[in-house]
């Protein structure tokens, strides 16, 4: 009968979604509240993003990352959202090379010590970051995802990953560095 | 290469995004130039520091929890499409013998048919809920055998209300609750054992679904319906004693 075959099909689609998905959920949820600031509305991003990953699952394009492709669900969902809406807003992005370094003296103790930073001044320091610069951090340092990847995540090419990815590491240094400083 | 590398080459190289020809080039020249190697090393050791850092929010089980469920409910919405699919079989099979059999009675039979799988598949439903809870390690989110803290934990989480019994059968006692998910509805699941046995009583808005077969996969299945909700009893107790503790339980309404 048709409809048996449907059901039959529908489930494995389901049974290879959770498969896929369950494993990202703590990954999905860490970087929801670093975007969100909030657990409950991080609550509520991750639940709207499996919401529509599964909805949407049968556009998924097997053989190609799944994982790139949830958290880009995770985060246009973010960014429609209202704290997304805002945090969006006031971010300064100039993708142009002006204000990056084309090289830093890396020889000198401040550069050195910033390295040696322990993990309370590294979450301090991440929380000062613009959402933009943050996002990508945690896309390329803690989830580990390739730039390709992170590319497709973001909706940008490649090669604004690349300098992107430099930005943030460079902003995170110098709050690092600051904070060093103050506290001398 | 002797220029010193830029700031997003050495990042790249750092990532492990240079090709091999690049990586070959950047190797060469770090060889020779110690503050470039300084700034490999440099921010090699913050990338692992933000990578630990940054692995902060762990989600608590009870949303962990949640999530498995929606997903799950989210599969038994998605259901309805054999139904439908179903549905549409059944038409056009009318259709095509419309000259030998009557409209009204494949009709009939069809929504007979229909209505029989939906009552099944709310019997295993509720078998696989009970099954899955009791299989976790905590399969309770609140852990209460007072009738008086178990039901206000359900307050603003269901849309109808509903009472606990005073006086339980011999060897039955409240064990606890969850808020669980079917067919997309909020339900609540109330756990009781009955000696070594343990007995789930869900209750979900009430619905058309029909009464469901009294047995599903060896387990025995009760209902009963009130004027707001409905409530099924699932079990693996003798069919005795579960009758005993839904009819307290309907009582209590």
């Amino acid at each position: 009968m048709p409809w048996k075959s449907l059901t039959r099909e529908s489930d494995r689609q389901n049974d290879a979604f959770e498969e896929l998905a369950l494993p990202l959920f703590p990954s999905l949820y860490n970087v929801a509240v670093w975007l969100t600031r909030s657990q409950p509305d991080a609550e509520d991003l991750v639940q709207e993003t499996f919401f529509k990953a599964l909805r949407g699952f049968a556009g998924f394009e097997q053989g190609t990352n799944f994982k790139a492709w949830i958290f880009r669900i995770l985060r246009n969902t973010y960014l429609t959202s209202k704290t997304g809406l805002a945090a969006m807003r006031t971010v300064y992005l100039d993708e142009q090379d002006s204000g990056l370094e084309a090289t830093v003296d890396w020889d000198t103790p401040e550069s050195r010590m910033v390295a040696l930073s322990d993990q309370a001044e590294v979450r301090s320091a991440m929380e000062t970051l613009p959402p933009a610069l943050l996002e990508v951090l945690l896309l390329c340092d803690v989830e580990e995802m390739k730039y390709k990847d992170i590319a497709v995540v973001l909706e940008i090419p490649i090669g604004t990953v690349m300098s992107r990815v430099a930005r943030a590491r460079g902003a995170l240094r110098r709050v690092l560095m600051q904070a060093r400083e103050e506290r001398l | 290469m002797r220029e010193h590398l830029d700031v997003t080459m050495l990042n790249a190289l750092v990532s492990g995004e240079l090709s091999s020809e690049e990586r070959a080039a950047a190797s060469e020249h770090l060889a020779e130039c110690a503050s470039c190697t300084a700034g490999a090393l440099s921010s090699a050791m913050l990338k692992l520091a933000t990578a630990k850092a940054g692995m902060r929010y762990a989600p608590s089980p009870q949303f962990a929890e949640r999530i498995a469920r929606q997903s799950r409910g989210l599969h038994i919405v998605s259901k309805p499409s054999p139904q439908r699919a179903m549905l549409a079989w059944a038409t056009a099979a009318v259709v095509a013998i419309a000259a030998l059999v009557s409209f009204a009675t494949l009709h009939r039979a069809q929504r007979n048919e229909v209505a029989t799988l939906t009552r099944s598949a709310l019997a295993t439903e509720v078998v696989d809920r009970h099954i899955a809870a009791l299989a976790t390690d905590s399969p309770f989110e609140v852990i209460s055998s007072d009738k008086h803290t178990v039901k206000p934990w359900f307050q603003g989480k269901l849309p109808f209300s509903f009472n606990l019994p005073e006086s339980l059968p011999e060897g039955t006692t409240l064990e606890g609750a969850n808020l669980t998910y079917l067919y997309g509805q909020p339900t609540a699941q109330l756990i009781y054992r009955v000696r070594k046995h343990r007995v789930s009583i869900f209750l979900m808005s009430k619905n058309d679904m029909g009464e469901p077969p009294a047995s599903a996969a060896g387990f025995q299945v009760r209902s009963f319906t009130t004027d707001h909700f409905r409530a099924l009893a699932v079990s693996d107790v003798n069919a005795n004693d579960l009758d005993a503790l839904t009819k307290v339980f309907k009582e209590a309404q």
